[in-house]
């Protein structure tokens, strides 16, 4: 990635999106402070990472700032109520075990926690990663491509968890290839390429981009819609 | 063979007990030392994951008896001491145990995804729990069946003891067969002696395996 430059507010939902291999994923592992750049700086909450440094031995940002992984990463010994409440354990905040609970019913998963991830769909277990990390009550959350496998009944459930957190303050940035779910939850869209941030802006730069990267990704994405 | 059994049962009982007693100083040494040992080289590669890796590639390829026979012989004559052959075998297998134990950890450690160390990090678990809750019985899992077939092998390799003249169990049948020649029984009873031993020890792999091994595949 080269010249990123990304500010992120509180109660902000930016939603990133581009093509495979531009460096979505990446910027998010950068901001969560479990990959280092080669040069450059983030402000996290308040705290001042100067790269190149090790993140992970300065100053810890988890799990105010967290992330759901791409590939989920449930961890496969435990079952997936314990993947989802074993985090908070720790915390011994009993009203974050609570909001664990409240979370598990929402997406209507409740029933399945004494599985273990390897029992359930990709969906499901989609949704007990988010499930983890929201009840960590960060304040900034990173999703990396969560709407992969989920139905659109669970998709707008997220949206409304989206919307709700970003409410209170919450600052999401989401990745997604799904350009109505970007449209209709994002305040930001950021269009990145190659590393490099092409476009960014209100959600209406999807309605009238201004570079003609994001002019031919979106034709792209106008005709696969045609096709379905 | 009974009748055998029976009138040397306190040779062979005696011989049984030194058997175990070698194995039980080499499965409790080279799993006490070399599970640390292997965690702490797979997680700090080269200052600790290279040397072990070199011992015990050389060891490997020392045959055992060659080892044995070494210890016993030219290094306490080298050194000017006498050390009970029985601790001679004891340092000896333990020694290969703890390296061939540590190389399995480390091996399985290296192998074990970084994905779930680095989400256990941003979920915001500490180190410890990280290490005892997440990493331990995921790589313990890859580990175990390779540790106990090494146990199992330790006990086999426990025989070369009678080599240097400790009384373990081969020894005590080669001396009862010397004195009334009957090797189809009292060989077929070592054997017997030696299952006796290993099953036992493959029903305890058998529960830890169910109990730390099931199956994490994703559909």
């Amino acid at each position: 990635m080269s010249d990123v430059s990304l500010d992120v507010r509180p109660g902000e939902v930016v939603g990133i999106i581009g093509p495979s291999g531009a460096g979505k994923s990446t910027l998010l592992r950068v901001i969560a402070g479990i990959e280092s750049a080669n040069s450059g700086q983030l402000n996290l909450c308040s705290h001042l990472y100067d790269f190149p440094c090790d993140p992970l031995r300065l100053h810890k940002p988890w799990p105010k700032t967290t992330l759901v992984f791409q590939s989920l990463c449930l961890w496969p010994h435990l079952s997936l109520r314990e993947n989802v409440l074993m985090p908070l354990r720790q915390q011994m905040d009993m009203s974050k075990i609570e909001r664990a609970e409240e979370y598990l019913e929402m997406f209507q998963i409740e029933k399945i926690g004494s599985r273990f991830p390897n029992q359930v769909s990709g969906g499901q277990r989609q949704l007990f990663a988010l499930c983890r990390a929201l009840s960590l009550d960060p304040d900034l959350l990173l999703l990396d491509e969560v709407t992969a496998s989920l139905d659109v009944e669970h998709i707008r459930t997220l949206r409304e968890v989206i919307t709700d957190r970003s409410k209170q303050g919450v600052a999401i940035v989401f990745v997604s290839h799904s350009l109505g779910f970007v449209r209709k939850t994002a305040n930001v869209v950021v269009f990145l390429d190659r590393g490099e941030i092409h476009e960014n802006g209100p959600v209406s730069i999807l309605s009238d981009p201004k570079t003609d990267r994001l002019k031919r990704f979106l034709f792209a994405a106008d005709e696969l819609n045609e096709i379905e | 063979m009974l009748k055998i059994l029976s009138e040397h049962a306190g040779e062979f009982a005696g011989g049984l007990r030194t058997t175990l007693v070698i194995c039980a100083w080499i499965w409790g040494l080279g799993i006490a030392l070399g599970t640390p040992l292997g965690v702490a080289a797979g997680r700090y590669r080269v200052l600790v994951g290279m040397p072990v890796r070199a011992i015990g590639l050389g060891l490997s390829g020392i045959p055992i008896i060659v080892w044995l026979f070494w210890l016993h012989y030219p290094a306490q004559y080298m050194l000017g001491i006498v050390v009970d052959p029985k601790l001679t075998a004891i340092v000896a297998l333990s020694t290969l145990n703890i390296f061939w134990v540590a190389d399995i950890w480390r091996r399985c450690y290296e192998d074990c995804p970084m994905q779930y160390q680095l989400v256990a990090k941003v979920s915001g678990l500490n180190p410890g729990t990280i290490a005892w809750r997440i990493t331990l019985p995921l790589v313990a899992r890859h580990a175990l069946p390779g540790i106990l077939i090494v146990q199992i092998n330790m006990l086999h390799a426990s025989l070369f003891a009678s080599f240097i003249s400790v009384d373990e169990l081969f020894r005590a049948a080669q001396r009862i067969n010397s004195q009334i020649y009957k090797p189809v029984e009292i060989y077929t009873a070592l054997a017997i002696f030696f299952l006796a031993v290993t099953i036992p020890v493959y029903l305890v792999a058998n529960q830890i395996q169910k109990r730390f091994g099931r199956d994490y595949s994703e559909t």
